[in-house]
Order: C-alpha cells, then sequence, then structure tokens
C-alpha cells in the first residue's frame, strides 16, 4: 500500500539536507519506534486488538542518502519485530527539496505491507490504510520537528503540512 | 609519423638510433629516454651485444656526460670521453669507447632523455657534419616521444571524461527513474488503492489490490536501483520470504500448483546475491507460466558441498533449443554469471528443470 505526505520547514534546504545526512541511523529508528508506538495504540482505538503492553521494537534501516537533482533522499525501511503489527515491512523515502531560499518541503513516500490476518475485509483495509496514513504523518512531523530543532535552534521551527 | 602507442614509439626510436649510427660512421650508439622519476623508462643501444648488455647490467644512470646532455640541453663532441672533468668511467664489462657525440631529445623545449654516439670509424673523432645529423635526429626523437606522451595524456583525458559521462548518464537516468517513473507508479498505485476502496466487489477489490501489489514491488526494484540497496534492506531473512511470496503469486495468477522447499540458512548464505536469485526465478516462473502448460512446479533452494542450488521445474511438455533464445535463458544465463553462478537448463517431454548453481565459499 502507498502513502505520501509532506510538511514544510522554514529553513534553507541546505540546512535541512545536511541535518537529514547527518548519521540518519542514530535518530531515525528512536522517531520510527516512537511513532509505531502511536500508531499500534490507534490501530487498538479502531477496534484492531488490545494495545501490547510492551512497544514493539521497530527495525530502521537507513540506506546512502542520495542527490537527485536539487532533491536529497534518505532511503529506509522500517521493520516491526513482530508480524501482527501495524507495518510488517515499510520501504519509504525522505525526501527534502527546495521551496524557496528559507523553505524546505520535507516529504515521505512509503510503500507498506498491511498485516497479514489483519485485514479480513475491504472495509478493515481502508480503516487500517487510515491508521497507516495517520502513523506516517505523525512520524514525519517528529522528523520535521527534529530537523528543525537540531544544532541548537532556540525554539522548533514550525511545521506545516 | 604517425604513433599509435608506446611499441611504435620504440620501434621509431630504434630506427632513429641505428641510422645515426649509420649516417655518421660511428661504432655504438644509444638513446635514453628520462621517466618520470628522472631515471630511464626507455633505453635503446646498438652496437653492444646481447651478451656484452647481460654482462654490463643496468643501463646508464644518467650521471657523468650523459647527464650534461640533459642538464645543458645542448650537444656535446668529445674526442676522448675520459679526458671530460664530467667522466665517470664505464662500468665493468663496459667496451671501451673513446670519441664521442651526444645530443639532448628535446622538443618545444622540453628534454625527453639523450641520444649518443661512440667510436667514431675511420676517424679519431666525430666532425660537425656528424652533429648536424644527429641533432635533426635528436629532434625528431623529441618530437616522437611528445606525440606519443600527449597522445597519452589526450587518451586519458577522455576516459576521464567517458567516466564523468557514465557518472552523469548514472544520475541523470536515477532521477528520472526517481523523479518521473517512481512517482508515476505511486500516484497509480495510490489511485488503484482509491479505486478499490470505493467498490463493493470483493473480487475486484482482490484484483486491483493485486495490481498494487506489483507496482509495489516494481518502485521497489527501481529503488534498488537506484540507491544500490541490496533488493529489500535487511535481506538476510528477506530472500527466503521472497522466494515464498513470488512462489505464491505464481500460483494465484497462473492457477499452476507450486510447492517450495526452501532451507532459510540458504537463502541467508545467497543473501548478497538476492536481487539477481530473485530475477532469475521470476523469470523462470514466468516461463514456466508461458510455456510449459504445467499443472505443477517446484521451487527449492537446499545446499550441499559448498554450493547452493536453486531449481526451478515444472510437469510440462518442455521446449526445443529452438525455443530457448526467445524465453529469455539467455538472460538468465548473462545474470547467472554475473555472481558467478552457473545455470543449467533441462528440458524434456517430462517437463523443464532449470537448476542455479552458486558456490558459497568464495
Amino acid at each position: 500500500m502507498f502513502v505520501r505526505y509532506f510538511v514544510e520547514l522554514p529553513l534553507a534546504h541546505e540546512i535541512v539536507a545536511e541535518r537529514l545526512e547527518a548519521d540518519p541511523q542514530s535518530w531515525l529508528p528512536p522517531i520510527a519506534g516512537s511513532a509505531s508506538e502511536d500508531g499500534e495504540a490507534l490501530l487498538a482505538e479502531v477496534g484492531f486488538g488490545e494495545r501490547p503492553r510492551i512497544a514493539r521494537r521497530v527495525v530502521v534501516e537507513t540506506g546512502t542518502v542520495a542527490h537527485l537533482g536539487g532533491t536529497t533522499v534518505l532511503p529506509f525501511t522500517w521493520m516491526a519485530s513482530s508480524g501482527a503489527a501495524l507495518f510488517p515491512r515499510l520501504a519509504a523515502d525522505l525526501e527534502v527539496a527546495p521551496i524557496l531560499p528559507t523553505r524546505t518541503q520535507l516529504a515521505i513516500s512509503a510503500v507498506y505491507e498491511p498485516p497479514p490476518g489483519l485485514v479480513c475485509r475491504a472495509a478493515d483495509g481502508a480503516l487500517l490504510h487510515r491508521v497507516a496514513e495517520a502513523t506516517l504523518k505523525d512520524f514525519l512531523e517528529r522528523v520535521a520537528t527534529r530537523l528543525a530543532e537540531r544544532a541548537g535552534d532556540e525554539r522548533p521551527a514550525s511545521v506545516s503540512g | 609519423m604517425e604513433l599509435a602507442s608506446e611499441h611504435d614509439l620504440s620501434a621509431i626510436l630504434r630506427r632513429i638510433v641505428e641510422l645515426a649510427v649509420q649516417l655518421t660512421d660511428a661504432r655504438y650508439g644509444a638513446l635514453g629516454v628520462l621517466g618520470a622519476n628522472g631515471g630511464l623508462s626507455d633505453f635503446i643501444s646498438t652496437g653492444v651485444t646481447d651478451e656484452q648488455r647481460a654482462a654490463i647490467g643496468d643501463p646508464p644512470h644518467g650521471r657523468g656526460i650523459l647527464g650534461l646532455l640533459v642538464s645543458e640541453a645542448r650537444p656535446l663532441r668529445l674526442r676522448n670521453i675520459a679526458d671530460h672533468p664530467s667522466s665517470v668511467g664505464f662500468p665493468p664489462n663496459h667496451p671501451p669507447m673513446r670519441s664521442f657525440l651526444g645530443a639532448p631529445v628535446s622538443a618545444r623545449g622540453s628534454v625527453f632523455g639523450n641520444i649518443y654516439l661512440t667510436d667514431k670509424q675511420g676517424a679519431v673523432e666525430f666532425d660537425e657534419g656528424d652533429e648536424e645529423t644527429l641533432v635533426v635526429l635528436a629532434t625528431q626523437a623529441g618530437v616522437a616521444i611528445e606525440n606519443v606522451r600527449l597522445l597519452e595524456e589526450t587518451e586519458r583525458a577522455h576516459e576521464r571524461l567517458r567516466e564523468l559521462s557514465v557518472l552523469e548518464d548514472r544520475e541523470r537516468i536515477a532521477r528520472e527513474l526517481h523523479d518521473g517513473v517512481i512517482q508515476s507508479l505511486f500516484a497509480a498505485g495510490m489511485s488503484l488503492q482509491g479505486a478499490a476502496a470505493m467498490t463493493d466487489d470483493a473480487n475486484l477489490a482482490g484484483r486491483i489490490e493485486g495490481v498494487v501489489t506489483d507496482l509495489d514491488r516494481t518502485i521497489g526494484d527501481l529503488r534498488n536501483y537506484i540507491f544500490g540497496l541490496r533488493p529489500g534492506l535487511l535481506a538476510d531473512r528477506e530472500l527466503d520470504r521472497a522466494l515464498r511470496d513470488l512462489a505464491e503469486d505464481f500460483q494465484e495468477r497462473t492457477g499452476i500448483v507450486t510447492v517450495v522447499e526452501v532451507q532459510p540458512a540458504t537463502a541467508a548464505a545467497i543473501s548478497a546475491e538476492a536481487g539477481d536469485v530473485l530475477q532469475i526465478v521470476r523469470e523462470a516462473l514466468s516461463n514456466v507460466g508461458r510455456h510449459s502448460g504445467a499443472e505443477t512446479c517446484r521451487l527449492v533452494l537446499r545446499q550441499a558441498n559448498g554450493i547452493a542450488t536453486l531449481e526451478v521445474d515444472d510437469d510440462g511438455a518442455g521446449f526445443g533449443s529452438a525455443s530457448v533464445e526467445g524465453s529469455g535463458l539467455p538472460n538468465l544465463r548473462a545474470r547467472a554469471e554475473r555472481i558467478g553462478a552457473t545455470l543449467a537448463i533441462d528440458s524434456s517431454g517430462n517437463g523443464t528443470t532449470v537448476r542455479l548453481e552458486i558456490p558459497l565459499l568464495r
């Protein structure tokens, strides 16, 4: 299933790209873990099983950042240690592209496999997809906040989707 | 003077030395080409036998009188070499030499080496005419050396440009795939997802979702290509699963009952080649679906004696050698070779077996 979402950062593309490239394997997995935890809770709230007492571990692997024209792309995968999670497997690109000299778009293009066993009816699939969208929206906003906060900013820059 | 290589240059320089010896009645002649480190990169001599050359050992180091030809960059004519204050003598086993005529080998202000003649025959020393002749020949040698060096430099520059061009092409293709093809596929996938959600027809929704899954995989392949990712990061445990998914999809699409026997440890052992292995299996299954008329198919991955063996076999009609070229099998072979594997195809009226053998101990 496909999900795409974006936010804007009031920062120059070079700054955001530099922060995105700075050791993403150290900061991206915890963000994915937190977003996943909230996603699982939301999943339980809409009726798919119970909220797990212990958060499932999320394994994130980042690839090598690519510069494609003016866009900086960080590919990564996100896998849950348990197959019953919201995203048993998700492959995504975090993309940073300039809009204005001091305005940058941060986008996520993700493809995920729905959890086997959870989707029995089409309506369930649609609901599950909405939860997936909400989770990735939350994830991207956390990433945006992280990128805006880095390098000693006095206060987090606002983000807008 | 046309030059294409160092080999041509050596032949020309040898001809120049021989000509110089011949035109000046010298007994011995030699030409040394300076290398990048200041030593000689090439040394050509005439008049000295192979045995003498072997007995002398290393070619001149360019000290003494020979060094003067390079450092002062002008011709030098001597009645007796030993009388010159810069003379350093001869190494052991060197034939005695007396009269000397030498000139720098240069072109457009750069000195590339020296050419010299010894032991004028029929006279006690070389004359002015000999010197003029040698200077002309030295100039020709200089031009020849310069031409080859320019040629080499031009080839290196072209090679750098070609490499740059390939890199630029790769980047352009990656950009076009990412910003164009992937975005289009992504949009098509999202649109189909929306369509699937709008229908109450479970069968139709299922078929649309099948297409969405195919698009998802295609996007995955393209991303792997662009980012140089292993097919599906975490491929160690992904190949096993990917092979099973592939077989399941195949069975669903074609109705051919497909049995999978994959050793997870073997799948993990060949994870570095996962992309090519998957592509080979995909192509082999595609052939089964299109050409075999089979009812059952088997996908096996196991290892023995340090070799992982992957087999796709079916109980179909098989195919004659005439249809092999059109079945994508040459592509499979090429892909197998790329990962150091061998591909064998056994096809008869009882079915076809595609066998890929990948050495594990490399």
